[in-house]
């Protein structure tokens, strides 16, 4: 099962890319046939990740490749939270499908094995705390798609209703992003005091998750009471991407700490 | 009042208080959304700059990485212990007075969208709790063997720190998903035999009928050494894993040794086979010990803990940290004690619910 709805993912993904590219090449529309087949892609990533948690008997998000299976889960969660006919005419989808299909790429590096749980993260915070950051991620992640999709086509301005939408879009997605963001980064403090009798340790992981949620929360305030919208907030999620990026992946290789095997 | 063109808040002026001109100028600045910009991005600098150059380390290790003039500069402004250096506690203090005073500044701005108020008012409470923290918090580490009671730990800050209790270890227990195994390949030297393998327990004979080889594993040494009195090991971890083997058909009836970690070594014969042992660790699934408080002569209580499973006790926590893969009898528990969690997890609970009401609560479309 765990393979088989691997490779469902796959092929999914790789005939939602080959849909968009066939619009291009054809001019025709194939909207309709990307948004099912990405649809596809996010209900077998979800039999992907029941099948191991049935497996292994434990949430599946106890390493790289499993939270990079949730993360892709969570981007396509938050995209048709969001969705709407509309928002498909301003290049997102395309850019959703290549993002989906480099992150499977990059996981399909990482070592799939189901193993069993090392004796820190036993607990049921390991739900609660990987999941809410990985959903945070992929609002960001999402967040950052719409403002590449901005940037390229909008910087020097569009329709008042296309740039609005993406804009809308853009915040909306940076608001869920930093609210799960948030309540990941406290679940993990809950966990460590816990676990470790201190619910903060200046360990990597937690000093680059308070710089994105600083950041975020510059980039809020900036839009709130200063009113950077549009492109001046769309190169704000681009550069917020960085930190979610290095907080996610370059700790883990970079540095070491508390959140070695994660 | 003046209201701000973006969001429509109401902002407070000085005139409009019934507090002093100078106080409410000084509340003004303190409380200045451009102060909220410089504070944030320096403190972000700040966890950057920690977040690549290690803390805590030894000098050497800082000259090693960035040579000696970078160093001085390091050990100058404090950025090999920057979370609690006086110039980053300082920023904090900076952030925590700027939205004191934003929200004194605006405060019935503020009653209008409680979710803002809460964000604020939880991000000040999680400064409050780890101030307490910081002044009435204790920590420390319980070394400890089987049967040993402590009533005293070491605090970082405070010094000697007694308890109004002993502790004591009962018990210490490893746990496996998986126990350790050990293979022994016997691989020929002609090569176009293949080659055998089997799994080595104490005293159960290996028969390979097609080498005409029988094996009996005598005895097992986690930490092989060869002292005066013959072959022994040093300690129960599994620092040089070998097998004592006695091979049948050998000549001379003795034994011989295969190691783990020096698997080219099979001995003087020149056998038509070698001899590989390979030693696969067990996968830890869980460390306990077995604890005792005891106040008073009497036992008051008595819990297994473990990774994620604290036993609490007069405010006290005691958690399992650590052990010592080459001596078994020893646990290694953290003592903490802290009065700022209620006051931490209130702000952290605020956050939540203020951010949520915030984006999304009654008329936050309009701030979009």
């Amino acid at each position: 099962m765990v393979q088989t709805s691997f490779q469902a993912v796959w092929i999914f993904s790789l005939a939602s890319l080959g849909a968009c590219a066939a619009e291009y090449l054809l001019k025709s529309s194939t909207r309709r046939w990307t948004t099912a087949l990405l649809f596809l892609s996010w209900v077998a990533l979800a039999a992907n990740l029941l099948a191991r948690w049935q497996i292994g008997a434990r949430a599946p998000l106890a390493n790289q490749y499993e939270s990079m299976l949730f993360l892709l889960w969570a981007v396509l969660g938050v995209f048709f939270l969001f969705y709407s006919s509309k928002l498909s005419f301003a290049g997102l989808l395309p850019a959703l499908t290549v993002f989906l299909v480099v992150s499977l790429a990059t996981a399909s590096l990482l070592d799939s094995s189901i193993q069993p749980l090392v004796p820190a993260l036993q607990s049921n915070w390991l739900l609660l705390h990987v999941a809410t950051v990985m959903v945070g991620y992929g609002a960001l992640s999402l967040a950052f798609l719409a403002a590449l999709v901005y940037l390229w086509r909008f910087k020097k301005g569009g329709a008042a209703s296309q740039t609005d939408l993406l804009d809308g879009l853009l915040y909306r997605a940076i608001s869920l992003g930093f609210w799960f963001l948030t309540l990941g980064i406290l679940t993990g403090a809950v966990w460590a005091n816990s676990a470790w009798g201190t619910y903060w340790s200046w360990d990597p992981k937690e000093t680059w998750s308070l710089v994105t949620w600083i950041f975020y929360a510059i980039a809020i305030h900036l839009r709130r009471t200063r009113g950077w919208r549009e492109s001046r907030f769309a190169w704000l999620a681009v550069s917020g991407f960085a930190f979610v990026l290095f907080t996610y992946f370059g700790v883990n290789y970079l540095l070491s700490g508390l959140h070695s095997y994660a | 009042m003046d209201a701000n063109p973006i969001i429509g808040l109401k902002v407070i002026r000085a005139t409009d208080y019934p507090y002093s001109r100078w106080g409410m100028r000084l509340l003004e600045r303190l409380g200045a959304i451009r102060l909220f910009f410089i504070t944030s991005i320096l403190i972000l600098a700040a966890c950057i700059l920690g977040g690549v150059i290690p803390q805590g380390q030894p000098i050497e290790s800082y000259q090693e990485m960035f040579g000696p003039a970078l160093t001085g500069w390091i050990g100058r402004l404090g950025l090999n212990n920057l979370f609690g250096s006086f110039w980053f506690l300082g920023l904090l203090a900076l952030a925590g007075v700027n939205l004191a005073a934003c929200s004194l500044r605006r405060y019935k701005a503020l009653f209008m969208r409680p979710g803002v108020f809460l964000s604020h008012l939880a991000i000040m409470l999680i400064f409050a709790g780890g101030m307490l923290r910081g002044a009435y918090g204790q920590r420390g580490y319980l070394p400890m063997e089987k049967g040993q009671a402590l009533s005293s730990f070491d605090d970082d800050r405070s010094g000697k720190i007694h308890l109004p209790f002993s502790v004591q270890l009962k018990d210490f227990r490893l746990l496996y998903w998986e126990n350790e195994r050990h293979a022994l390949h016997v691989v020929p030297r002609d090569s176009t035999q293949g080659h055998q393998t089997a799994e080595l327990r104490a005293g159960e004979k290996l028969r390979l009928p097609a080498l005409g080889l029988e094996i009996e594993p005598v005895r097992y040494y986690p930490d092989f050494v060869i002292t005066e009195a013959g072959a022994g090991s040093k300690t129960d971890a599994p620092e040089n894993p070998a097998w004592e083997l006695k091979v049948g058909g050998r000549k001379d009836g003795a034994s011989r040794f295969v190691f783990a970690n020096f698997p080219d070594f099979h001995g003087p014969d020149k056998e038509s086979y070698r001899l590989v042992y390979e030693y696969i660790p067990g996968r830890i699934r869980q460390y306990e010990s077995d604890i005792e408080i005891v106040e008073d002569g009497q036992t008051k209580l008595s819990q297994t803990i473990y990774v994620n499973s604290p036993l609490k006790y007069k405010g006290y926590r005691l958690y399992q940290s650590g052990f010592d893969p080459k001596n078994l009898n020893f646990s290694g528990i953290q003592i903490a004690k802290d009065p700022g969690v209620p006051v931490i997890y209130a702000g952290f609970s605020f956050l939540v619910i203020g951010l949520a009401w915030s984006f999304w609560g009654p008329n936050s479309s309009k701030r979009r």
